[in-house]
């Protein structure tokens, strides 16, 4: 029998993952060790290294297929032993392979072989696998869109959907577009949303139509901060980041202001004792946000070492499952990009959300007058919910208090 | 029709129509043969109780220790070619009219070689072709009108057989008894209805339940003949079902016995039966049949190594029985879905 | 050579055939000799087989049905009729708990060879408690067989089939079925127990029913076929033993299947037979198999309200249409 290679359990709270895609195909040798698939959990994408040297014989879950932990991903073996789907051995066949078992030996079709999504009828299924047509690739015309029997009946005679090679198959990522979904157009191509920008779609939708948000935008003077921040450099000889003092200053604000510190829960409250700071950062991928744990109570080295560690990683997709969950107040900064003013959104348990804006000069009247000073918008969104809007203005205007006065940040 | 007396107070509101048993003579090899019978059927009770105690039985049973006298008497009134129908306290009625203790036993294990090959069980046995036992029925009341029908069977063949439905008190107040009482005395179908009445359904008393004092009574609704008798006395419920067969065999149409009877333990082995005054089993152990025909045989000379000889032979004969049942073996698993039709089994119950 | 006559006349011609055939068959039932029933079934027959074996009951539905089974294990051939299926609650101890079950529970000692006629069916504006079709009911209990004739001719065949029956057959015949004139072989015939019919074939989906509403599927197969939906419609006949292969054979080649009857679809026979074809025919199925019942509510008095809760052949052809989504 060939070796097994499962669905891994990479968290306490891990129930499935999805084939994002794989490195190593069928027929390709294999060694212990080497990468042979990646997969995308949650947020995150993680490698799954092979236990065993040999040849990959079979894969059964398919690219953009969300498997269950411990559910099948690939046989790795011996060159012509058995696979726990195959013909040759089902009684063997581990609970484990059943999906498996489903796909006729003789004509392997991605689809077939672990088409539990796949809406078709028993016949159709039994149809496809006799005619070697890809039911996956099949449009159905039965009620509710189910394949029937009709529809592989057509693709065979037309020639289309043909089995894709054993060695390469087709990701299910590019299904044939169907015309009633979405209006495709000439040219158009379609992604199974997977991974990390599902769950943000999720969370942004559900933060987006559970709360009633209001964003406030304050205006703060960085002038002194810039020349602070200037003076660390002289002074220390590290280099602090502009959000590496908003983190700090924020930090120390937000213990100033508990107010700031709650989070809805169904009919009750929850005040937070931690001040957590989430911290946006961008990937290709989505956008994650690892967290800073009582960012209050530390210094402005550790702060700055921690979020250049965090973004570092989240870039390289090291994060553990824990460093980015428990969050109680998030900052998002696009300063970098020029943004003026944005109306972020609450990252839910949070109740409130604080936008950094880009810095510009601007032209001030001081003693009478013109002078050009450093400037910067902060926009704060909250759960209207939970915080209104005067409570939240005394935040900002103490946070920016906090940043015009930047010894203070540091005492 | 009145036949015999009944001095248990107990009955007291009860005895009205009793009266005194005949004095004619029997012959003393006639009163032992009914005394054998009682000490038979109370040895296959007390086996079955042991056994059912030892866990050695499937399911549970209903014991009739106490209605001995009833049974004894009114199957010695019965001709070979009359019918009959039980309840779920029937092994008595089996053993009575002349069954095999060894098949019925089986039955009660659940064995292959019981009576209905272990499908039926105590409350089940039955005996078609040699009994002509039309069955023991696990559904209260459900023999009256099966006793009725195999009654107006042998009205339209015209076969000389009489069928008795045997049934407890509380199956009288089921509508199945008045709607075949009703129609057997409309169309004087020959059936004999011999109600045990022990007073108890399970737990209820049967005066809770039923406004008249004894239950035969409400035959006279149908313009039914019947009679209310000492079930204790087995000579009294003889004569009295010999009358009452006599008169169904005429074409006079249904009669109704009614026996009082002791049932001395609860409504199912193992149940202590607390729902009970203590003076019910007082008066059931002063009236027991089997002790109170011991004396008269006695008093006709008979000694009483003879009665020790006949209670010995029934112990060894009801041993035999539990041995037999014990070592037979059990249905094939295959036999599972056999005997459910006549024809066309397979494919009846395939589906 | 051929005949035309009503359905019931076709009962009341097996009947006949039978009790002068079988000395040992007699009739019992409410008004079924003196007024020769309800339907007018058995007209003359007190005259010709006397009072012993053509039996007016009293409204004593346990009792008679009781007598029955007790008649039957002595080796007799009642035929019972209840007026109407309805009252099958009030003698559901001696049909359910005895007849059915005697010849088990004695180890094959017995067997009840009676034949219990109960008209059923909506339509005739009879309300909640004399409209039913109890086909679940009765199929439940193992040791019963049933059968539900549609046309004359199987009306006649099964009466006599289940009048020679060794076992307790229960004939379930439609009410406003019996008027209906249709043409039957002349002379004696048996139509056997357990053989369902294909009325119209077809290929592209199979209607099975059993009485009146095999009528309704021939129907609207015709309504179907001018839309060039080509069905095929099995009149199973027999509900228990029902005929597999026939199921089988049909399923096979169609691939899809409604099941049409006029029981409440909750708990339904229907609800039966389409569980059987989904475990043991899956792989055939293009589609699930859909019932096309009653509703889940009591029979309607109203003819406008009763006229909603069986199936028509307009709702035959419309569930045809959604299975093949057409």
């Amino acid at each position: 029998m060939a070796h097994e290679v499962l669905m891994p359990q990479l968290g306490l709270t891990m129930e499935e993952g999805t084939v994002s895609s794989w490195i190593k195909h069928e027929g390709d040798a294999v060694k212990a060790g080497d990468v042979i698939l990646e997969i995308t959990t949650d947020k995150l994408t993680n490698e799954v290294v092979s236990e065993f040297d040999g040849t990959l014989l079979k894969i059964v879950a398919q690219e953009g297929e969300d498997i269950p932990v411990k559910g099948l991903l690939c046989y790795i073996g011996e060159p012509g032993e058995a696979v726990g789907g195959g013909a040759a051995a089902p009684a063997a066949a581990p609970a484990a392979a059943a999906p498996a078992a489903a796909a006729p030996a003789a004509a392997p079709t991605p689809a077939a072989a672990n088409g539990a999504r796949l809406r078709i009828s028993p016949l159709a299924r039994k149809l496809a696998a006799k005619l070697g047509v890809d039911a996956s690739r099949v449009t159905g015309t039965g009620p509710s869109g189910r394949i029937v029997a009709r529809d592989i009946e057509a693709a065979a005679a037309a020639g289309t959907a043909a089995p894709a090679p054993a060695a390469a198959p087709v990701p299910a990522a590019k299904p044939a577009p169907k015309p009633e979904s979405g209006n495709l157009q000439e040219g158009d191509t379609v992604v199974k949303l997977v991974g990390m920008r599902k769950v943000v779609a999720e969370r942004m939708l559900a933060s987006h139509t559970e709360i009633p948000p209001v964003t406030q935008n304050i205006k703060v003077d960085v002038t002194e901060l810039m020349a602070f921040r200037k003076m660390l450099l002289e002074t220390t000889g590290k280099k602090y980041s502009v959000n590496d003092l908003i983190l700090k200053a924020t930090a120390k604000c937000l213990r100033a202001h508990p107010e700031m510190l709650v989070s809805w829960d169904g009919n009750q409250i929850i005040q937070r004792a931690h001040v957590n700071l989430g911290m946006a950062v961008a990937l290709d991928a989505g956008l994650i946000v690892p967290v800073i744990r009582d960012a209050d109570k530390m210094s402005l080295d550790a702060i700055s070492d921690a979020a250049k560690d965090l973004a570092t990683r989240a870039k390289e997709n090291k994060l553990g499952a824990d460093e980015y969950k428990g969050s109680t107040f998030t900052v998002s900064n696009l300063g970098m990009f020029g943004i003026e003013t944005f109306t972020p959104i609450i990252n839910q348990p949070d109740a409130a959300i604080l936008g950094v804006c880009a810095i510009e000069d601007e032209l001030a009247l001081k003693d009478g007058e013109v002078v050009v000073r450093k400037v910067m918008r902060l926009s704060c969104t909250l759960d209207h919910r939970l915080l209104d809007g005067a409570v939240v203005a005394k935040f900002e205007m103490d946070l920016r208090d906090l940043l015009q006065t930047p010894m203070s940040i540091l005492v | 029709m009145i036949l015999s007396q009944n001095e248990d107070q107990y009955y007291e509101k009860g005895v009205k129509t009793l009266a005194k048993a005949k004095k004619e003579e029997y012959s003393k090899e006639f009163l032992l043969g009914l005394y054998r019978t009682m000490v038979r059927i109370r040895s296959f009770e007390e086996h079955a109780a042991e056994c059912f105690t030892k866990g050695m039985l499937a399911g549970n049973i209903h014991l009739s220790i106490g209605q001995e006298a009833a049974a004894a008497g009114a199957f010695a009134a019965m001709q070979p070619q009359d019918f009959f129908t039980s309840t779920h306290r029937g092994h008595g009625h089996a053993i009575a009219r002349g069954g095999d203790p060894k098949l019925c036993m089986a039955e009660l294990f659940g064995k292959k070689t019981g009576y209905c090959k272990g499908k039926g069980g105590s409350m089940h046995i039955a005996d078609m072709a040699k009994m002509n036992h039309l069955g023991a029925n696990g559904i209260v009341g459900a023999g009256q009108c099966i006793s009725a029908g195999s009654a107006l069977a042998s009205k339209i063949m015209g076969d000389n057989s009489v069928t008795i439905g045997c049934f407890g008190d509380g199956s009288t107040n089921e509508g199945s008894f008045h709607e075949s009482l009703n129609m057997a005395a409309t169309w004087k179908l020959p059936m004999v209805w011999f109600i045990e009445n022990n007073c108890y359904g399970v737990s209820t008393e049967i005066h809770r339940v039923t406004n008249t004092p004894d239950l035969a009574t409400r035959a006279a609704a149908y313009n039914v003949d019947y009679a209310v008798v000492d079930g204790t006395d087995p000579v009294a419920v003889y004569e009295t079902m010999t009358k009452a067969l006599e008169h169904a065999r005429s074409g006079k149409g249904p009669f109704v016995v009614e026996a009082k009877v002791y049932r001395y333990q609860g409504h199912y082995c193992g149940d202590p039966a607390v729902y009970r005054p203590a003076e019910y089993m007082e008066n059931a152990l002063k009236n027991d049949a089997i002790e109170k025909m011991a004396k008269r045989l006695k008093a006709l000379g008979v000694k009483d190594d003879e009665l020790e000889k006949i209670k010995a032979e029934a112990k060894e004969e009801m041993d035999a029985a539990v041995k037999f049942a014990d070592e037979s073996p059990y249905p094939d698993p295959s036999e599972v879905t056999e005997d459910m039709y006549t024809a066309d089994n397979e494919r009846c119950v395939a589906r | 050579m051929s005949k035309k006559i009503s359905v019931s006349k076709a009962i009341r011609e097996g009947l006949h055939e039978e009790m002068v055939r079988d000395d040992k068959m007699f009739i019992m039932g409410e008004d079924m000799a003196v007024m020769g029933n309800v339907f007018a079934i058995t007209t003359g027959f007190l005259d010709e087989f006397g009072p012993n074996r053509v039996i007016d009951t009293p409204i004593s539905e346990e009792g008679f049905m009781g007598m029955a089974v007790g008649a039957a294990m002595r080796g007799m051939h009642p035929c019972v009729e209840l007026m109407y299926d309805d009252f099958v609650t009030e003698c559901a101890d001696p049909l359910f708990n005895q007849a059915a079950k005697l010849k088990y529970m004695s180890g094959g000692q017995c067997s009840i060879p009676l034949v219990l006629r109960m008209p059923m069916g909506s339509g005739r504006r009879n309300a909640g408690q004399h409209s039913q079709s109890l086909e679940g009911m009765v199929c439940h209990f193992p040791g019963l067989k049933v059968v539900a004739p549609c046309t004359a001719e199987d009306a006649k065949g099964l009466i006599k089939a289940a009048l020679r029956d060794p076992d307790p057959v229960v004939v379930m015949e439609h009410k406003l079925l019996y008027a209906r004139k249709e043409e039957i072989p002349d002379g004696e015939y048996i139509t056997p127990i357990g053989e369902a019919k294909v009325r119209r074939e077809g290929k592209d989906l199979t209607i099975i029913s059993w009485s009146r509403e095999v009528n309704f599927a021939m129907e609207a197969a015709e309504t179907l076929a001018q839309e060039g939906i080509d069905v095929e419609v099995l009149d199973l006949r027999t509900l228990v033993p029902v005929d597999w292969e026939a199921i089988r054979k049909s399923v096979s080649k169609t691939h899809n299947v409604i099941i049409v009857s006029e029981e409440v679809k909750r708990g339904s026979y229907a609800g039966e037979l389409s569980a059987e074809i989904g475990e043991e025919l899956f792989d055939e199925l293009d589609a699930p198999v859909e019932r096309v019942c009653g509703l889940n509510i009591v029979s309607p008095f109203s003819p406008v309200l009763e006229d909603q809760n069986f199936p028509h052949p307009a709702d035959i052809v419309k569930a045809v249409k959604r299975v093949l989504n057409k």
